[in-house]
């Protein structure tokens, strides 16, 4: 195995001046990415093992105790036990309802109707989270809100979707898989229709249906646009956090259940507790939380691939 | 040099993390006091005026950044720039407001970084954490020997007090009153508000609305059940106040222990608990000012700021609410004017505070934003007649008591983490209620992490 330093070396001039241009319109963007997270992300390690107060830093160093008075804090365990059901419930019921769309899209509806339909869907992703999360406060009031009333017309009685601690997380996950839908259907619209149409007309010839082309040619070539999905949706995921904050928001009067995720924890912890050492080891935990299960996505997925 | 490029990393590692992580809208125009209110100026307690310092601003071009977290205060700040304006015309203002939270979690990036505005306004408590670290100026000695000169109250002195010393100007003030409303008093045959809490908790019961499917339409004592941040147990605090008890009590001095979990503590919360049983009130309804400007409940207890909001909010309930000193205690809490220590017009920023400490721009405050001056110096008679709803506010029983909020930084995470744990409590009130022996257990519960925290603090009895 060659050292990558040695590799490095072995690099001949002439190859290092091809591509100086490379380097040189690279180079700023790289700095920039550095400084804004690289730079900040392994403060936030560092500042992990200390008593680091947002205005009094490296007070104390604590090696581990961050990590493991985390643990212990229920706050905590509770944040990651109500992301974790919300990053779940979100991923899939997102990206099965955005399979389901994008096929109906790409194999159903076409042309300027198909066309209205993809933007209709997608609209919710170029809406701010603000506004639209407080439309949705709206929708989930209990007393006037249209939700209500639609199930009171099929004989269900008022639900406290912003009241009750398992209602409120549902309103939030209801609300996100809104949100993230025409986002992920686009993208697996796109990767659909990237599918040679060649190959479901030969499974059509040896008499598949269209179950069986959907099961065996489209799911499988449609795997890596799959799984760029499922990951991209788990990381935003278990990254939620405007939604439950403005859902709760401290607007006097207004009914609201505070659904505590870890990104809320963090930063309850960091600006307004000011335990930044604390905060940025939960950051820590989450930034690990999310990178095993992007390993573990990759794994499966890959290894489903034809 | 070592402590700047920790202070630089942190704020990096704020932003960093800020990245990878993630009030009161007063509107008031109330009547206006009138001509005829007028500071009472008392004998000595005359205010210090711009021309204290001769020529404070110099003649070069300066901008003050003004900065506080209410937004409907800054007309005052407005009105008052202008007429300083008028005398120092190289001066000029912008004012930056948003609301609390969003204004404390500014403060806390702006005051370490050296941008925050030239003249801060919160309380002393707040800021305690930045005037530890010297990012918020001493108080020149002319204005610290006027303060103390009989123009404020010793509660407004107390609370701008941290370390024994006073450490920022009072502006305007706060309390707590119980707005009742007359209209559904007269209906349930109640000729006059509660003057005691079993009468609060009576009159709430007979004050309740449900419809015919068992939802409570109004509610007789609109409580503070949920939210985020630190406001539900606040409003449990203020409450608690009646029977004579704290959220944390000093046990000697700068050390505290919780003080919520005692037998009156249970009983309150009880009181909580059979309310939603009872369908006294219901997390499922509005609450708060809007409730009560929408009728939805026919009591609740605030601060002045609503008598505000009501007069444009709900002008057609004008003169069909009233509002009460609370029995026993009020919560008392008082804004205050800071210059940051970076500041770069330091002499001119404290001269404009003394400019704000003048009866004439104290006086804008009640009709202009709803709040009280913090000035005890003022006679506020004409402005009390043309506005009865401050009643409860500006007409405080004799031997009330007030307390405020203890000046030890961990105060906010220790009852914000209480607010949380009496929001997922209320919310099983089904589990709760008649259940005194379980209450106490979650109390003492709650009572070990509010003592964890004091004591980790150094603040622990």
């Amino acid at each position: 195995m060659i050292h990558p330093v040695q590799a490095i070396r072995a690099v001949p001039r002439r190859t290092w001046l091809r591509y100086r241009f490379v380097f040189l319109v690279l180079a700023p963007i790289m700095a920039l990415f550095f400084y804004l997270r690289i730079l900040p992300t392994a403060t936030a390690v560092v500042m992990s093992f200390f008593k680091w107060e947002l205005i009094k830093p490296a007070e104390q160093f604590l090696g581990l105790d961050n990590y493991s008075n985390l643990l212990k804090d229920d706050n905590f365990r509770l944040a990651f036990f109500n992301t974790t059901i919300f990053a779940v419930a979100t991923t899939i019921l997102s990206v099965l309802l955005a399979l389901l769309l994008a096929t109906l899209l790409a194999r159903l509806v076409g042309g300027r109707i198909g066309a209205g339909i993809e933007l209709l869907y997608f609209a919710p992703v170029l809406v701010s989270v603000v506004p639209v999360t407080l439309g949705w406060r709206e929708i989930f009031n209990y007393q006037h809100g249209v939700l209500n009333a639609l199930l009171g017309g099929v004989g269900i009685g008022p639900q406290p979707w912003l009241s009750d601690p398992t209602m409120t997380l549902v309103a939030v996950i209801i609300l996100s898989v809104w949100k993230q839908l025409g986002y992920n259907m686009i993208i697996l619209l796109v990767g659909m229709r990237a599918i040679p149409r060649i190959y479901q007309e030969a499974a059509a010839v040896d008499g598949a249906g269209a179950w069986q082309q959907f099961r065996h040619i489209t799911l499988p070539l449609l795997a890596p646009v799959t799984l760029f999905v499922i990951v991209i949706t788990t990381i935003s995921s278990y990254n939620v956090f405007t939604q439950v904050y403005v859902l709760a928001s401290d607007v006097q009067g207004a009914p609201g259940k505070l659904v505590r995720v870890i990104v809320y924890d963090i930063f309850e912890n960091g600006f307004r507790f000011f335990k930044m050492g604390y905060a940025a080891a939960e950051a820590v935990y989450l930034f690990l939380i999310v990178i095993v299960l992007t390993i573990i996505q990759f794994r499966f997925l890959r290894g489903s691939r034809v | 040099m070592r402590t700047g490029w920790k202070k630089t990393l942190a704020l990096i590692a704020g932003v960093g993390l800020a990245i990878g992580a993630c009030g009161p809208g007063a509107t008031p125009s109330p009547s206006a006091p009138g001509a005829s209110s007028s500071a009472a100026a008392p004998g000595g307690s005359t205010a210090a005026s711009p021309s204290a310092v001769a020529n404070a601003c110099g003649d070069a071009p300066i901008t003050l950044n003004v900065w506080g977290g209410y937004p409907e205060m800054d007309a005052v700040y407005k009105k008052a720039g202008e007429a300083y304006t008028a005398l120092h015309p190289n001066v000029t203002f912008t004012i930056f407001s948003t609301d609390l939270r969003g204004f404390e979690q500014k403060l806390t990036t702006a005051l370490p970084s050296n941008t925050a505005g030239d003249v801060v306004i919160r309380t002393a408590n707040f800021l305690a954490r930045f005037i530890d670290q010297g990012l918020l100026a001493p108080i020149p000695p002319d204005l610290e020997a006027f303060i103390k000169g009989g123009a404020y109250s010793d509660t407004d002195l107390k609370d701008a007090t941290y370390k024994d010393k006073i450490v920022g100007v009072p502006i305007f003030s706060s309390g707590t009153a119980l707005y009742y409303n007359k209209d559904y008093f007269a209906e349930a045959g109640l000729s006059g508000p509660p003057t005691t809490m079993d009468q609060i908790w009576d009159y709430a019961k007979k004050l309740a609305k449900v419809d015919g499917s068992g939802n409570v339409t109004r509610s007789g004592i609109s409580l503070r059940l949920s939210g985020q941040g630190s406001g539900v147990a606040e409003k449990f605090w203020i409450l608690l106040l009646q029977s004579g008890h704290e959220l944390v009590k000093e046990t000697s001095a700068g050390h505290y222990k919780a003080d919520y979990n005692g037998p009156e503590g249970v009983t309150l919360f009880q009181h909580y608990v059979d309310a939603l049983r009872d369908k006294i009130d219901s997390p499922n309804i509005d609450h708060d000012a809007k409730a009560f400007e929408t009728k939805v409940t026919a009591m609740f207890a605030r601060e002045p700021w609503v008598v505000a909001e009501i007069a444009t909010a709900a002008p057609d309930l004008v003169g069909h609410y009233g509002s009460i000193s609370l029995p026993v205690a009020d919560l008392g809490a008082t804004e205050t004017m800071y210059v940051p220590t970076s500041a770069p017009n330091a002499a001119c920023s404290w001269d404009f505070i003394k400019f704000l400490t003048a009866p004439e721009q104290q006086l804008t405050i009640p009709p202009t934003a709803g709040w009280l001056p913090s000035r005890k110096d003022l006679d506020l008679s004409a402005f009390l007649a043309a506005n009865p709803g401050y009643e409860g506010f500006l007409k405080k029983p004799s031997g009330l008591k007030v307390s405020l909020t203890p000046p030890i930084a961990e105060f906010d995470e220790l009852e914000t983490k209480l607010a949380t744990h009496l929001v997922d409590a209320y919310a099983d009130y089904a589990n709760l209620a008649g259940k005194p022996d379980k209450i106490q257990t979650m109390l003492n519960t709650w009572a070990d992490e509010t003592n964890q925290i004091l004591t980790t603090n150094g603040h622990g009895s």
